[in-house]
């Protein structure tokens, strides 16, 4: 809840940035600092993924997770992925052009929407208290216990809820209390919030490779206005992080089936292997993604199948350490204990796939995300634009067609549960953020094929309105912010409250105390000395207080307090409550 | 004009801009209640007491803030624990009862959970089972106790 421990989510997250830029640089190089900027959110979740997975695959043969670790990785990443790109020909990136005109008009409206969104959206992540179910009843705890014991403790990893789940969140969670040098859940949040901001950067980045920013920036500010995403960005569970590693690796893997480039493969596997890491649903929609560019690329099967094995490879040999940990462990697996096919829970099916709709098309969860993308991929297939409509149509049934089969396998049935329960919905975020990927794409992809060529825009740049149009309300929104009061960083201390005038809550606190049996001693001390009436209260921070609460002056209390510091106590005239 | 209705082009163009204008007109209507929301969010979390926002998920849960940080400071760091509830506890919330010690085992890191500790934060037990060697460190309301069973 400290500036403390901002500055040091700070500081991990300008690592994480680091080592994903010199990874960046490694395998893409850039072109112009323009070119550079455009890809810092990639950098940023490229970053987090490698140096997490790395961490994680750590963790599992046995390597203690010390500050040390936590600082030296990233940094030794960061310079290793550096000195390689130099060594290989990677020249420094200079300049840049920005293309100027309308383009560039509304690419600035949308950085400024949404940029002002993550801006409110990051006050309530702040100080959110850990309300989430799954939050405090396994991922936190599990990255408490890698904090306290510097390992996958036996004792907690193995019987803790979603034992077998992959420790990737979990370790990134022990980073962050590294780096604020206490196990601090609140701010926690914040960091959350800056995976966020790393998957809308990220994204946006991504998809303006190939989409008019008319079409982008409208979907990427939805997807912070889609309540189940951008309401639950700061949430301290994993399900949106897998759903960002998986959408930004559907994106790249699309592109690479479009253009070749080599290097977006490099970095779809780092995501994927990140994904595999962070939950046992990561598997499942590796297989669906795998599925869906082996369908696009059927036709150029000889080059395409050999470069996605390797992937497939790849992230086969990340995923299998862990499952080897959770098995010599004795911990149940990731697949339905019933089985992956249960005859005898045909009755569920029904509901399932009704379930999986009933979410889908909800706008409470998803604003109009879903049906615009049905839409988009209609227009698109009648446009005939090709491979983008045939991936994302495919990958889209397949993942429908999972949590289907998820929802199905997976629920409990009988009185008083909803079939799916809350798992369907998180699940089919990875669907609905994958639609807000997609519709883009896909628009795009029509617009360019039915639209004449674009002309050269020969009016005025306009890169100074463009500016103002970014940082006027990005800067104007937290000093509107804090003229209604300044940032609290609240600490157990808030409740002293020395009195300086006269009030009506006025009270002598002689001392408080973590410990109730140390209140109690102090109490009978004083009672025994003769200053009777004082009583022990547990207080709004946390700490049992010691204290005598009637008095009518702040002179009154003074006089009283001069008395007890004389017999030997400490006493402040303090504000109650 | 004709742009955007000549066959077959034309109505695939007018398709495009339609959703995206669309899109437009959900981003515009929903944009403020976005804003909106989050401030009061952060309104409120800043008006939290400390503990109500340390506890959070467990405020209702734990059924009483006391008996969490009273568990922190009794029971050492290095030491393992129980939670016990009796059957017919009806203190806390509806998810008292199954969760309870979950949400202890969260709390209390490093501090392991064993069934059979010298520790035990008891809901509405019978202290009597733990026999006359059991020293209640802590009695709370809502029937908690903290009791310490000597080996």
């Amino acid at each position: 809840m400290t500036a403390h421990s901002l500055a040091g989510l700070a500081g991990l997250n300008a690592l994480y940035l680091a080592a994903g830029a010199a990874f960046l640089w490694l395998v893409r190089g850039a072109a112009n600092w323009i070119d550079a900027v455009r890809f810092l959110g990639l950098a940023y979740v490229v970053g987090v993924v490698v140096t997490g997975s790395l961490w994680t695959l750590l963790l599992i043969v046995g390597v203690s997770f010390s500050l040390g670790l936590v600082i030296g990785l990233p940094i030794a990443l960061a310079a290793g992925f550096a000195i390689v790109a130099r060594l290989r020909g990677r020249s420094v990136p200079r300049g840049g052009r920005l293309e100027g005109g309308w383009p560039l008009v509304v690419t600035a409206v949308g950085i400024a929407a949404s940029g002002l969104l993550l801006e409110a959206l990051f006050r309530p992540a702040r100080l959110s208290g850990l309300y989430e179910f799954d939050g405090w009843s396994f991922w936190v705890p599990k990255g408490k216990a890698i904090y306290e014991f510097g390992g996958l403790d036996d004792g907690f990893f193995t019987s803790l809820p979603g034992a077998a789940y992959p420790p990737l969140v979990p370790t990134l969670d022990a980073a962050a209390f590294h780096a604020m040098g206490s196990v601090d859940v609140v701010t926690l949040h914040a960091q959350y919030w800056v995976f966020g901001v790393g998957l809308v950067w990220a994204l946006a980045g991504l998809l303006a490779e190939r989409v008019p920013a008319w079409i982008l920036w409208p979907f990427v500010v939805l997807l912070l206005l889609a309540p189940r995403l951008g309401r639950r960005l700061q949430i301290v569970e994993a399900d949106l992080f897998l759903d960002m590693l998986f959408v930004l690796a559907a994106v790249l893997l699309i592109y690479w089936l479009l253009d070749r480039q080599r290097w977006r493969l490099v970095v779809a596997a780092a995501l994927l292997c990140g994904m595999v890491l962070t939950k046992r649903e990561g598997l499942l929609l590796f297989a669906v993604l795998l599925a869906a560019s082996l369908v696009a690329s059927a036709r150029e099967w000889r080059i395409a199948w050999p470069a996605l094995g390797v992937v497939t490879a790849v992230v086969a040999a990340t995923a299998i350490p862990w499952r080897v940990w959770y098995v010599t462990h004795d911990v149940p697996g990731e697949g339905p204990s019933d089985g992956f096919v249960q005859g005898d829970r045909l009755d569920v099916l029904g509901p399932a796939i009704r379930r999986v709709f009933d979410v889908l098309w909800d706008p409470g969860y998803w604003n109009i995300v879903v049906p615009v993308a049905v839409l988009a991929l209609v227009v698109a297939f009648v446009a005939r634009v090709g491979r983008i409509a045939v991936f994302f149509g495919v990958l889209l049934s397949l993942v429908l067609l999972g949590g289907i089969w998820a929802t199905w396998v997976f629920s409990l049935t009988g009185e008083g549960y909803v079939v799916g329960g809350n798992f369907v919905i998180r699940f089919l975020g990875s669907a609905v953020l994958l639609c807000i990927a997609a519709s883009p794409l896909l628009l795009g992809a029509t617009w360019t094929k039915v639209a004449s060529a674009p002309t050269r825009d020969t009016r005025p740049r306009r890169i100074g309105l463009a500016a103002a149009i970014v940082v006027v309300p990005l800067l104007a929104y937290p000093v509107v912010a804090v003229a209604g009061g300044a940032p609290r960083f609240p600490t157990r201390d808030e409740c002293s409250r020395p009195a300086t005038a006269d009030a009506p809550d006025l009270e002598v606190v002689y001392g408080r105390f973590d410990d109730p049996r140390e209140a109690d001693e102090l109490l009978m001390r004083l009672t025994v000395t003769g200053f009777i009436g004082a009583e022990t209260e547990f207080d709004a921070c946390g700490r049992w207080k010691v204290s005598y609460d009637a008095i009518d002056s702040l002179g009154q209390g003074e006089a009283l307090a001069a008395e007890v510091r004389k017999a030997g106590f400490e006493a402040q005239v303090e504000h109650g409550g | 004009m004709s742009w955007w209705t000549e066959w077959p082009t034309g109505p695939i163009r007018t398709a495009v801009a339609l959703l995206v204008a669309a899109v437009g007109i959900a981003v515009v209507v929903t944009y403020p209640g976005l804003v909106r929301e989050a401030r009061d969010e952060a309104d409120a979390n800043s008006e939290q007491a400390y503990v109500d926002r340390e506890v959070a998920g467990g405020n209702g849960l734990v059924a009483n803030q006391q008996a969490l940080y009273a568990a922190r400071a009794l029971i050492p760091a290095d030491a393992t624990y129980h939670v016990a509830i009796a059957g017919d506890y009806e203190g806390g919330d509806e998810l008292t009862q199954d969760h309870v010690a979950s949400y202890f085992r969260y709390a209390l890191i490093p501090r392991r959970p064993e069934e059979r500790a010298a520790w035990v934060v008891c809901y509405g037990c019978d202290l009597a089972e733990y026999g006359p060697r059991a020293e209640v460190l802590w009695r709370g309301d809502e029937d908690i106790s903290i009791v310490h069973v000597p080996s």
